[in-house]
C-alpha cells in the first residue's frame, strides 16, 4: 500500500536517476561510503524522526508542507532497512514530492525493482520503482560499487557491510550494474 | 488534500512561528528515547491515524541504529533477567531439596551411631550374645555405611560451586 498526495512521477530514465543521486552526493561532498543519509536530508531541509506506526508494515512516511519537509521512519525496523527507507523517501523528496502532500510507504514499496518501464501505466508503481532506483544509487553509488566489488573480490557480505546495506539490496545493485 | 490537524503541528512549525507552546500529550510511549510530544509538522487526518508516536529528530547517521542498539540491550537485559530469576528459583528449590535429604540422612546417621554404640555396649557387657564374626561384620558394615552416607552428603548435597551460571550468562 502506498498513500500519496501531491506526488508526481516524472519521466526519468535510470541513468537520469543515477546522475541525480550522484550529483546530490557530490554537491554535499558526501561521495563516500557509508553514505551519510541524515546529513543529506538535513542539509536539504528534511527532518528525520523515528516513529511508531499503527501498522507494522509501514516503513516510512514523507510529509511536505511548504518548506517544512519531514520524514518518519519505522523505529522498529533494523538499521539497514531504515537506511534504505530513508534513501527511498529522499528519492520521493528529490524526484516526486514537489507540492504539499505526503507519501506513506510500506515494505512492499521498497521491493519494487522488477519493472523499469517508464511508460508503465501505474504511476504509483513507477514512482516507487524510481524511488528505489534512487535509493540504490544514493546508498550504493555505481562507481564506488564497481571499485569495491573488485577490491573485495566480489564478496557480497563484505560489500554489504562496507556500504551498510542488506545483502539483498547489494545483490540487486550488483545485478543492476551487471556485475553478477 | 485533507486539512492539517492542529494537534500535529510541530515544534519546528512552532519555532518558525515564534511559538514555543507544546501541543497535547501523546499516548504513553513504550520506547525510552521517544519524546512525549509530536514534533512540529502537519499530517492529514488519514496519515495521522497511522502514527502512534514520534521520537526525537535524527541529527547524525549513528542515531539510525540507536533503536536497534537499545532493543538489543533491552532484549539482552530481559534474557538476563529470565536467566537470573530461573536460576534463583532453581537454586532455592535445590537448596530446599538438599535440606530435606540432609535432614533425613543425618537422622539415619544418628540412628546408626546410636544403634552401633548400643550394640557395642550390649555385647561388651554380655547383655547380648552373638558370634564374634557376626559382631565384627556388623560393626565394620555400619562403619562403611556411615562412611558412605558421609560421602553422599559431601559429594551431592554440597556440590562444588559450578560455573553453570557464568556459562549461561556468556550465552546471552
Amino acid at each position: 500500500m502506498s498513500v500519496s498526495k501531491g506526488a508526481v512521477a516524472a519521466k526519468l530514465t535510470r541513468e537520469e536517476i543515477e546522475k541525480k543521486a550522484a550529483d546530490i552526493l557530490l554537491a554535499h561532498n558526501l561521495y563516500s561510503i557509508p553514505v551519510d543519509l541524515v546529513a543529506i536530508a538535513n542539509r536539504n531541509g528534511v527532518g528525520i524522526y523515528n516513529a511508531k506506526f499503527s501498522e507494522d508494515n509501514i516503513s516510512a512516511m514523507l510529509s511536505k508542507r511548504g518548506d517544512n519537509v519531514t520524514m518518519l521512519v519505522n523505529q522498529s525496523d533494523y538499521s539497514n532497512r531504515k537506511r534504505f527507507s530513508i534513501a527511498h523517501e529522499l528519492g520521493h523528496h528529490f524526484l516526486h514530492l514537489f507540492e504539499d502532500g505526503e507519501i506513506i510507504d510500506t515494505e512492499v514499496d521498497l521491493f519494487r525493482f522488477e519493472s523499469n518501464t517508464l511508460d508503465a501505466g501505474n504511476e504509483k508503481r513507477l514512482r516507487e520503482i524510481q524511488a528505489n532506483q534512487f535509493a540504490a544509487a544514493l546508498l550504493m553509488p555505481s562507481e564506488l560499487v564497481r571499485k569495491y566489488f573488485h577490491e573485495t573480490t566480489s564478496d557480497l557480505t563484505a560489500l554489504a557491510q562496507l556500504f551498510t546495506v542488506s545483502e539483498e539490496a547489494m545483490g540487486y545493485r550488483l545485478n543492476q550494474l551487471g556485475l553478477v | 488534500m485533507d486539512q492539517p490537524n492542529s494537534v500535529f503541528e510541530t515544534v519546528m512549525s512552532d519555532t518558525s512561528k515564534g511559538s514555543t507552546q507544546s501541543k497535547e500529550k501523546e499516548k504513553e510511549f513504550d520506547s525510552g528515547h521517544m519524546s512525549e510530544t509530536k514534533p512540529g509538522f502537519t499530517l492529514s487526518t488519514e496519515s495521522k491515524e497511522k502514527v502512534l508516536s514520534i521520537g526525537e529528530p535524527l541529527t547524525n547517521s549513528g542515531q539510525i541504529d540507536d533503536y536497534e542498539r537499545l532493543e538489543g540491550i533491552r532484549n539482552r537485559s530481559q534474557k538476563l533477567q529470565i536467566i537470573l530469576t530461573t536460576w534463583e528459583t532453581q537454586q532455592t528449590e535445590e537448596r530446599n531439596l538438599r535440606k530435606t535429604y540432609a535432614k533425613w540422612l543425618l537422622i539415619a546417621l544418628f540412628t546408626q551411631i546410636v544403634l552401633i554404640n548400643a550394640a557395642f555396649f550390649l555385647i561388651g557387657f554380655g547383655f547380648m550374645v552373638v558370634e564374634r564374626w557376626v559382631a565384627t561384620i556388623f560393626i565394620v558394615a555400619v562403619f562403611f555405611e556411615i562412611s558412605a552416607l558421609l560421602l553422599v552428603i559431601v559429594n551431592y548435597l554440597f556440590p562444588k560451586v559450578g560455573s553453570e551460571l557464568i556459562k549461561l550468562l556468556e550465552k546471552v
